[in-house]
């Protein structure tokens, strides 16, 4: 499946499914497909930023879920053992810490050409933002 | 595509390079398809265990490279640090250190239909040099 194809089939699939519009449109043209959205994950309207990014020239369809920060440094160290608790017993999802300090949860679709299901990449967006959901809840309690 | 079609193109493609008869078969049966290999690490003399796990309920195949051992429980926080850097630097592998203190790097292959054999022993490599690369500043922390 050629690089507009992907494209194409992941737009229709979230319009199909009534989220395309809540979507912005960073990037699309013949190279790169960047996606963003804001996403709220609790009822005092915390929000997750999630942003899909699909490049022509990798097999590498990437979603990233920056869903908190660290306030305080002296949590730091704890929030990362419980970050690595998670990786090792989630097989989906890789979390970390950025260099601005944002709790990260990534997914990397691999997938080229006939390997690439488009159907499969946006279900685990929305796999991926369930679990978001649920991990929130418990970091939330220690940051 | 069936479980067991799964399980023979990644035999196929491992012994069409020649690289099936390094690895043991832990386990091979209509659930599970579990690979293991001990491999040195590039430019040094230290080894690495390589474990591909297929199993036939779900949608994910899995590489693990297990890559040293954290004895010194001190540098456990520093060890998590640079683990945490490099899986915000990395964009295939998961670093992670487990319940036994093992370092491992793992690579989660996404698909519940379509598993492409090619595509995914090209990234046991991909995986492999990319582990390499990290194995200095692991070694480092271990031995600082």
């Amino acid at each position: 499946m050629d690089f507009e194809k992907r494209k194409f089939e992941v737009m229709d699939l979230l319009r199909d499914a009534d989220l395309l519009e809540s979507f912005d449109i960073l990037e699309d043209d013949k190279q790169a497909l960047l996606l963003r959205t804001y996403q709220q994950i609790d009822e005092s309207k915390a929000h997750c930023i999630i942003s899909i990014i699909m490049s022509n020239d990798s097999a590498y369809s990437l979603i990233y879920y920056i869903f908190a920060k660290l306030a305080e440094c002296d949590k730091k160290a704890s929030i990362i053992e419980f970050l690595n608790n998670l990786n090792n017993n989630n097989v989906l999802m890789k979390y970390y810490i950025d260099d601005e300090n944002h709790i990260v949860g990534n997914i990397n679709y691999i997938g080229l050409d006939k390997n690439f299901n488009s159907s499969e990449f946006v279900s685990l967006m929305e796999i991926g933002f369930s679990e978001i959901i649920d991990t929130y809840a418990k970091i939330n309690k220690l940051i | 595509m069936s479980f067991f079609l799964k399980k023979s193109q990644l035999t196929n493609e491992l012994d069409n390079i020649n690289f099936l008869h390094s690895f043991d078969v832990i386990q091979d049966d209509d659930n599970t398809l579990f690979l293991k290999t001990v491999q040195k690490i590039d430019n040094t003399e230290d080894k690495c265990v390589i474990c591909l796990i297929l199993e036939s309920d779900r949608s994910y195949s899995l590489i693990n490279y297990s890559i040293a051992k954290l004895v010194n429980h001190e540098k456990k926080e520093m060890m998590l640090n640079l683990l945490n850097k490099f899986n915000s630097d990395s964009l295939i592998l998961k670093y992670t250190l487990d319940e036994d203190n093992f370092i491992n790097a793992s690579i989660s292959y996404i698909g519940a239909n379509d598993f492409d054999a090619e595509e995914f022993v090209n990234l046991i490599w991909i995986g492999y040099q990319g582990m390499s690369r990290a194995y200095p500043e692991i070694m480092k922390v271990l031995w600082c």
